[in-house]
């Protein structure tokens, strides 16, 4: 160890290590993997798990240790007619895949600042049953958890008061906001900005309750695209209604949230 | 639809990008105005450049996916991501995803077996990433036993990332 360590030690980067080996195969003996890994473990303990940087020296260091394993091993005494493993093409072959995963990283990053108009159905003439996928809880908490964390919330300074809303009221105002926008709205559209944490909550309970009771359904035109909030076509339809009943009412009565 | 005013080919043109929103295949453009796709690619360069030049435009034109694409300028992306919330798309792949889609671009078409060689540690749940977000696909069976299943990307691969076509990948694996 006190070897290697005058050599080479863990907190090289992995292109470093890749070189380190690269210029000679045997150098893959002198290193004490599992060791190495415990000690990465510690410095994540100490300053906090990094999963892409865990995920790169992982992959390296299951290559390395099956380089190392087929070196120590004994040879097998039948000769099996097989392609002869390449260490060194493997490695590079690695490192080349990073970097082809590095630029299309950045090509991503470049082509979201191109905005293109959103497809609509309609224009395309596809039926929305032939488009849209239903969606799961899941879907819907993933959202839940961004419209929390994007909406100005308005929370009280001091008191915290007692807050109660009719999930029956919010079920009318979540009916109300999607007749609104003809049948069809935005997950986040329902959600009125400068709400408390515990309306944004109710809102969100009385949603799940329209879509257990069939009136809602939730969908999404591609996987991990924007949630639409549509009416079933065998539900009672949105209210027409507007004014007043948008406005939720704290303190009803029937299940609420505190 | 050849008889159209060839003075007003552009408007044309600009129009259905406009109503198309997602890449239209030049192949599809050259059939509507009756011209060979390589006179079709060559006036939307020209049109691409001219936008592009001009400041008082809001949108450019790109080539990618083997066609065009209206899409508005870089240079407004962040405005209009706040106006509009329903484009901040804040979905990232992972390092992992990535590698694994690298390999499958670069070699394609290749096995699930094939990528784990490469990578060695299992890919289903990449693969199964990639599957869901529409950026690979199954283009086959391979031959043999097992006859485990191939996977090659798709359209939506080279609009994600912006590509004209799989020969503009970034770096072609020589193995």
């Amino acid at each position: 160890m006190e070897q290697l360590n005058q050599e080479f030690h863990f907190q090289s980067t992995p292109e470093e290590t890749v070189e380190y080996v690269r210029k000679d195969k045997e150098r893959v003996l002198k290193l004490w993997i599992a060791q190495w890994l415990q000690t990465m473990e510690q410095k994540w303990l100490d300053t906090g798990f990094d999963s892409e940087e865990a995920s790169t020296w992982m992959v390296l260091l299951a290559i390395l240790l099956e380089w190392k394993m087929q070196l120590l091993l004994p040879k097998p005494v039948v000769e099996i007619e097989e392609e002869p493993y390449d260490r060194e093409a493997h490695i590079e072959e690695y490192r080349l895949i990073q970097k082809t995963a590095k630029k299309l990283s950045e090509l991503a990053d470049e082509r979201s600042f191109w905005l293109a108009r959103e497809i609509d159905d309609k224009t395309l003439g596809v039926e929305p049953q032939d488009r849209l996928r239903q969606t799961g809880l899941f879907d819907l908490l993933q959202a839940f958890q961004r419209v929390l964390a994007t909406e100005e919330i308005d929370e009280p300074d001091e008191i915290i008061p007692v807050e109660e809303y009719d999930l029956e009221h919010q079920m009318n105002y979540v009916m109300t906001r999607v007749g609104q926008f003809q049948g069809r709205i935005l997950f986040q559209q329902l959600f009125r900005p400068g709400s408390s944490r515990n309306l944004l909550v109710a809102t969100f309970l009385a949603l799940l309750e329209l879509v257990r009771l069939h009136q809602l359904q939730i969908e999404q035109t591609t996987p991990y695209g924007e949630l639409w909030i549509g009416v079933m076509s065998n539900g009672t339809g949105p209210s027409t209604e507007s004014g007043d009943s948008l406005e939720p009412v704290p303190g009803g009565e029937g299940r609420g949230t505190d | 639809m050849n008889q159209f005013p060839a003075e007003r080919e552009e408007g044309l043109i600009e129009a259905l990008l406009f109503i198309s929103g997602e890449p239209v295949p030049s192949q599809r453009l050259a059939e509507l105005l009756g011209k060979p796709v390589e006179e079709i690619d060559e006036q939307l360069s020209q049109m691409a450049s001219r936008w592009s030049s001009d400041l008082n435009r809001g949108c450019n034109l790109i080539p990618i996916a083997e066609g065009w694409q209206m899409v508005t300028k870089k240079e407004y992306a962040v405005l209009l991501k706040e106006f509009f919330q329903a484009l901040n798309k804040p979905r990232k792949l992972s390092a992992t995803t990535l590698e694994t889609l690298a390999i499958i671009a670069s070699r394609q078409p290749v096995t699930r077996q094939d990528v784990e060689m490469i990578r060695g540690v299992s890919a289903d749940y990449a693969i199964g990433q990639l599957l869901a977000l529409g950026l690979i696909e199954e283009v086959g069976k391979k031959q043999g036993m097992g006859r485990a299943n191939l996977y090659g990307t798709t359209q939506q691969f080279l609009i994600h990332f912006g590509l004209r076509s799989l020969q503009d990948l970034p770096e072609k694996l020589q193995f």
